[in-house]
């Protein structure tokens, strides 16, 4: 009988190992094809289109039953903005018992689209107090909240107006944030 | 370095590359997808067009009270005109303090309205005085030329374009309530003497002047309208 030599004696054994983890491969290649399940995680954002708030402000400013007239007739006279803010407030909880809200008002609005207040100094000063009123849970971090404002005219003189258009106010803003 | 040997090592390179591949997999990807922009978009210009018609109504019924206050007070170095006069008085301050309120609108970024004046200069209104009805009414109109034989297009439509290409066009007519009754005081204080005409507050001299200073029932902003003149 022909003796295998040390040498070949290794040689065969490697060549069947090798040949077995190569044959492991395939068949766990075909097994991972059948049984591999490709995990994606898909994050979709919404966006925003600030329905609620645009509806809600819109028809607060053109309605009569917030306060003794058309909400943004009575506001546009600039007097007890502080307390008909309130009313408007406490009349709207009734309507929308499940969304907090804040309403403010503005001398100027640098950001019509987005939010008036990066000013501070535009806000409305009544007395020591802002013109403002939010319902009870309303704290929302600004990323939880929709905005709009609403231009409201008010009185001021035509001529003033044409000599010096930046000084002369004729429009004050309200604006809304609504939570989601 | 002998076959078998090569072998098992590019055996073990691939084991470790696919278990590096399917240990890959396992984490799984993840992609961020906002979807809705052009929805958004449209709604959101939809409802500026409201609020620019909302706008534009509360604007007139202001510029109503600016004429009716600054009317009465416009003659009060002088007798009391015309009836006609005194409505195209009332008429020429009420389109003048009505364009003073378009002007001042807000500019609205990303859109065609984000320039300063931009609905004062996009929007050309028509105003009627319908004094038998006892409304004002007004609506968009402009007549524009275009091409080389200069052909007349006639627009009554307020066009916003949103950043994204969206067209929307408005046509803001409004027509709001006119109290003609606020003439009929003028014609009672040419005729007065002395006393208190129904519908008045208040007529009296002021001062040691000759102007009469005459307060009425009627109220506009919240202010009696107060007619002043000299016999």
């Amino acid at each position: 009988m022909y003796r295998l030599k040390k040498g070949q004696i290794n040689f065969m054994v490697e060549l069947i190992i090798g040949a077995v983890l190569i044959l492991l491969i395939v068949a766990s290649s075909y097994y991972f094809a059948e049984n591999s399940n490709i995990k994606a995680t898909a994050k979709v954002y919404a966006e925003n289109t600030e329905t609620n708030c645009y509806t809600t402000l819109n028809t607060l400013t053109q309605s009569d039953q917030f306060l003794n007239g058309k909400t943004s007739t009575e506001l546009s006279d600039r007097t007890n903005t502080i307390e008909k803010l309130k009313t408007i407030r406490d009349k709207l909880e009734l309507f929308l018992p499940n969304s907090d809200f804040s309403l403010t008002l503005f001398d100027k609005c640098e950001d019509f689209r987005g939010e008036c207040d990066k000013d501070e100094e535009s806000i409305i000063m009544s007395g020591q107090e802002r013109a403002k009123a939010s319902s009870t849970g309303f704290n929302p971090p600004p990323s939880q909240s929709e905005s709009c404002n609403y231009p409201i005219p008010i009185e001021c003189d035509p001529q003033d107006y044409v000599d010096a258009p930046t000084e002369t106010q004729c429009k004050m803003f309200i604006e809304m944030r609504l939570n989601y | 370095m002998k076959r078998g040997q090569m072998l098992i090592i590019t055996a073990i390179v691939l084991l470790v590359s696919l278990g590096a591949v399917l240990m890959w997999n396992e984490g799984g990807v993840t992609k961020t997808v906002t979807i809705g922009q052009t929805q958004s978009e449209i709604f959101e210009t939809f409802s500026i067009g409201q609020i620019i018609n909302n706008y534009i109504i509360d604007s007139s019924e202001i510029s109503r009270c600016n004429a009716m206050h600054s009317t009465a007070k416009a003659w009060e170095d002088g007798t009391l005109p015309t009836s006609s006069k005194i409505k195209e008085y009332f008429e020429d301050r009420y389109r003048e303090s009505l364009l003073v309120y378009m002007a001042d609108f807000p500019p609205i970024s990303d859109t065609s309205l984000q320039s300063e004046n931009s609905l004062y200069t996009n929007l050309f209104f028509q105003t009627e005085f319908d004094y038998e009805n006892n409304l004002i009414k007004g609506g968009p109109q402009k007549v524009r030329y275009s091409g080389e034989e200069e052909t007349e297009i006639f627009i009554d439509f307020l066009e916003i374009l949103s950043k994204d290409g969206y067209m929307y066009k408005i046509r803001p007519v409004y027509s709001i309530e006119f109290q003609t009754e606020y003439f009929d005081y003028f014609e009672t204080m040419r005729e007065w003497s002395s006393g208190t005409p129904q519908g008045f507050k208040d007529v009296g001299m002021i001062g040691e002047t000759n102007q009469v200073l005459a307060t009425t029932d009627l109220k506009c902003l919240g202010k009696n309208v107060q007619i002043i003149f000299t016999p």
